[in-house]
């Protein structure tokens, strides 16, 4: 092969330059003339019947302009990606505190306030229902009509995986690890609150600016609450200011639209930090028990699993969440025999949905702890343990299916064994310090997939276009949320159409203007978007082809493409440039090409949606850390990220979101949690809801291994989430090493850590 | 009742009546249409709004506009001079310290703000400057090494 042109460059991002000067106009910059602040009036009760909705006091202020409850909603009153079991204004019960119950447009952000403020609701409080465990069993429903056909009292969706058999492992096992493991509730955290702006024009259609991650699916949505024809919504979600998956679901959408078809004006809704913390969607809380079978060698023989998902008050994606936190829960690792039970439940907790990682991290945490328990019990190095467990391409994975593509977990274990920070770790934690400061080194890995997984469609579409200039405009619905991947888009097109990146423009996030390329989800935007720009420039490159032929009367066979121009075979002489052919191709309709790509369906012995996947991406990370061994607290020196994302387009791009990923891993392990005590979130800012800032953030070295997925655009595979999974359990490793105490609960927070050490009274 | 203010931002100056209830965020976004300046929280927890105000970078979402009366005042969109892009400006791009660029006008502000004191910063130092401004999706590293370039880089010029 020819070696690239533009993969593996460091290309800086294609929106860097108006970034950098603030000319960026993000969805809340946007400004309309006549435009009216819009607003939702929320739920104080974690759960209770609504017996009143008095909006008359409202109505009458001067400078409130609508007022909007559940029998405004034209089209269906709910919500939701998989199932809509979210009411877009809530009619007789509120589910969560944060709930939505009625909407208000004002002329200024005062009258708006105001407006809300007057907005009477009468509640007949219920029993919060708090605990994912014990909500199994209540007698108080969070739901009393059956949301989903598969839902039972507040269990949303349960399952069973099993494969091979689970008691001859125990029977068999020289010893038997189990363990009970809790992880938090972590926020997404993006810098832009959920904020846009919608406005209608004469003929009735409805723009809305807002950021999500799906326009398509975004335009659906508000067509079938609003009741309105499809073709007349438009979702512009670009720019961006960051998702991490929880801006997949609808936030404001179609409030936004609710408020500017009733009035007929521009409304912009701004959430306050306050209120996206409260009602944003957050990473799944979970209880995970596991129970493992080792044999005398170090063998995994057998893994019995149940976990327990706190999906809040509505489902979002919690199925889907919880389907690969199914398909995690044994690791990246040969088990013959395994049983996975999980419980996606309903509770009073605000809402939880996808997140970066979207159910992995918690069972990596959990898996790779049972090993880290393992290793000790045996005396025998963690990565030998790993090494000699290790799935590989071509292994049967414990719930019973083959890998099937590349997964390169062997080689990021080989590395992390012969990396010096590893290597030297007994010399650094001997270096001289406090009497009071313990060091620890710790390893995990972890695997992740592309794709949405069995069964489910999942197709990426671009569309490429040729102007008279000779120009490529890339159209791909799939946003940008900051991860890079429209920089990736502009690069797999110029190294596909064989041309330089200047010759390619990306038009991304945009209903109207691009085609449906689903969703900035699931590691897939590159992966699929990326595949579908490849089969699109093929096609485009098959027109030019056709055209030149044609008009220069030359065999199609004997003609070639090389540095956007079209040569001789034989002669290699210059016949002419895309430039001199554009025109030729826009007369003869042939400059718009249609590219596609349907992520392939994995083989499974089961039957489920979801899992498994076709591809997965891996990740290894070292950790170092300190303990204040006086007060608990726990200090990061350095994260080694250590990802398999096949083929790197961008190693700037991979670094940027591996240190990122990396960084909130380590929050996860250490420090974020949004605290909900009886239904009320109690860590409702910034401050209190924290996350790493500069000076407590560790150094972060990324080493990509080579990989290559043949099924990948130019051997790439998707990476923005695989970087997060593995972190927290690295540091609890490092805690192990330092401490001699394996923290089960996340974020390890200096009481907890402190407590535990107290209680081994060591300390 | 609206207060006038005499403001000087991006070497201009402005004569503004304003509420005395409102922020500088306020003002320099919906008055003088400077919409490069982003709010994130509000409170001053997250810097998005940072701005240099008489030469020391503040969260201009905790300054009322009435006391920055009589105040110079830089924002992001008087960092660059035309079409050229500030050395710091230049570092974050070529160093991949942007990504969904929603704390990007703060953070340059403030790295701008430390330079100009201290051109010659130790990483602690520059880690210690942006801590007020958060980022969820950088890990910060190539921040970091991007205000370490543009020391570099301005100590050339």
């Amino acid at each position: 092969m020819k070696s690239p042109q533009w993969i593996g460059r460091s290309v800086p991002r294609i929106d860097a330059l108006d970034k950098v000067r603030g000319a960026t106009r993000y969805a809340s910059d946007i400004v309309l003339p006549e435009i009216l602040w819009g607003g939702i009036k929320r739920s104080v009760y974690p759960h209770a019947y609504i017996k009143r909705i008095d909006t008359e006091k409202a109505k009458k202020q001067s400078s409130v302009v609508a007022v909007l409850t559940y029998e405004d909603v034209p089209g269906l009153n709910g919500f939701g990606i998989v199932v809509q079991d979210q009411p877009v204004l809530c009619r007789d019960k509120v589910r969560y505190v944060g709930d939505a119950i009625a909407l208000v447009a004002a002329e200024t952000e005062e009258a708006l306030a105001s407006g809300l403020d007057a907005i009477d609701v009468e509640y007949e409080p219920l029993p919060a229902v708090v605990d994912p465990v014990s909500a199994v069993t209540s007698d108080v429903l969070v739901h009393e009509k059956k949301p989903w056909q598969f839902s039972q009292g507040n269990i949303f969706w349960q399952n069973t995986i099993e494969h091979g058999d689970i008691e001859s492992a125990f029977r068999d096992a020289y010893f038997v690890v189990e363990n009970t493991y809790k992880t938090s509730r972590q926020m997404p955290g993006y810098m832009e609150t959920e904020s846009g702006v919608a406005a209608i024009d004469g003929d009735g259609n409805i723009t809305i600016w807002c950021s999500g991650q799906h326009p398509h699916r975004e335009q659906m949505q508000v067509a079938r609450s609003l009741g309105y024809p499809l073709e007349k919504i438009r979702i512009i979600s670009n720019p961006v200011g960051g998702a991490f998956g929880g801006k997949e679901e609808i936030t404001i959408q179609i409030y936004l639209a609710l408020l500017t078809l009733k009035t007929g004006r521009p409304v912009k809704i701004v959430l306050s930090r306050q209120e996206s913390i409260v009602c944003g969607l957050k990473r799944h809380p979970m209880v995970i028990k596991i129970k493992t079978a080792v044999s005398e060698k170090g063998q995994l023989l057998g893994n019995d699993v149940t976990i327990y998902a706190d999906t809040g008050a509505y489902a979002s994606v919690g199925f889907g969440v919880l389907s690969l936190t199914m398909e995690a829960a044994c690791g990246p690792y040969k088990i013959a025999n395994a049983r996975v039970t999980g419980y996606c439940v309903y509770t009073n907790n605000g809402i939880s949905g996808a997140v970066r990682g979207f159910g992995t991290p918690q069972a990596t945490f959990a898996m790779e702890n049972q090993m880290n328990l393992i290793a000790e019990r045996l005396g025998i190095d963690p990565v030998e343990l790993r090494l000699k467990n290790a799935l590989s391409r071509g292994d049967i994975s414990p719930l019973g299916y083959r890998v099937a593509q590349s997964l390169e977990t062997r080689t990021i274990l080989e590395k992390i064994r012969d990396f010096q920070t590893w290597k030297d770790r007994e010399k650094w934690k001997k270096k001289k310090t406090n009497p009071w400061i313990k060091r620890g080194v710790g390893i995990a890995i972890g695997i992740h997939p592309v794709g949405y997984g069995k069964n489910l469609p999942d197709t990426g579409r671009a569309s490429i276009k040729i102007d008279e200039k000779g120009i490529f405009h890339i159209a791909c619905g799939c946003p940008d949320l900051g991860q890079g991947n429209a920089t990736c888009y502009a690069q797999i097109g110029a190294e596909a159409l064989k041309c330089p990146i200047s010759m390619v423009r990306v038009i991304f996030g945009d209903s109207s203007l691009a085609p449906n390329s689903s969703a900035s989800s699931s590691s897939r935007a590159v992966y699929a978007t990326g595949n579908a720009i490849i089969d699109g420039a093929k096609k485009m490159l098959k027109a030019i082809i056709y055209a030149v032929s044609e008009l220069y009367c030359i065999e199609k066979e004997g003609l070639l493409i090389k540095n956007s121009t079209i040569y001789g075979r034989q002669s290699m002489k210059k016949i002419c440039s895309y430039r001199d052919i554009a025109s030729v191709l826009i007369e003869k309709e042939l400059d718009t090409a249609q590219g596609v790509f349907d992520v392939p369906n994995a083989e499974s012995p089961f039957e489920a949606y979801c899992i498994p996947h076709y591809v997965y991406s891996a990740i290894g990370n070292i950790v170092r850390l300190e303990v204040d061994t006086s007060t608990g607290q726990c200090h990061i020196k350095d994260i080694i990220s250590i990802p398999d994302c096949g083929v790197v387009i961008n190693p700037m791009g991979l670094e940027g979101q591996a240190e990122g990923g990396s960084l909130m891993g380590a929050g996860y392990a250490l420090l974020e949690d949004v605290m909900i005590k009886d239904g009320i979130t109690i860590t409702d800012e910034l401050s209190t809801s924290k996350i790493y800032t500069a000076l407590d953030a560790p150094k972060i070295k990324v080493l990509p291994v080579e990989g290559y997925e043949e099924s990948g655009p130019f051997g790439a595979k998707g990476i923005a989430e695989a970087v997060t999974v593995a972190v927290a359990p690295a540091v609890t490793h490092a805690i192990l090493d330092a401490t001699g105490v394996l923290p089960d609960s996340i974020p390890v927070t200096p009481e907890r850590l402190f407590m535990a050490m107290k209680d081994t009274r060591r300390y | 009742m609206k207060r006038i203010i005499n403001l000087i931002v991006n070497n201009k100056a402005y004569e503004i009546a304003v509420l005395p209830n409102r922020t500088l965020t306020q003002v320099l976004r919906e008055d003088l249409n400077l919409l490069g300046t982003k709010e994130g929280c509000g409170i001053g927890d997250c810097g998005a709004c940072t701005v240099i105000l008489n030469g020391r970078p503040v969260n201009s979402c905790l300054v009322l506009a009435v006391q920055a009366n009589g105040c110079n005042i830089q924002t992001i969109e008087g960092v660059a001079d035309g079409n050229n892009l500030h050395p710091i400006q230049e570092a974050f791009v070529e160093y991949g310290a942007i990504q969904c660029g929603f704390c990007t006008p703060g953070m340059v502000l403030s790295a701008k703000s430390l330079l100009e004191k201290n051109p010659k910063p130790t990483e602690m130092e520059i880690r210690e400057a942006i801590s007020g401004n958060l980022c969820r999706c950088t890990g910060y590293q190539k921040i970091v090494e991007a205000i370490q370039a543009a020391s570099k880089k301005m100590k050339k010029r």
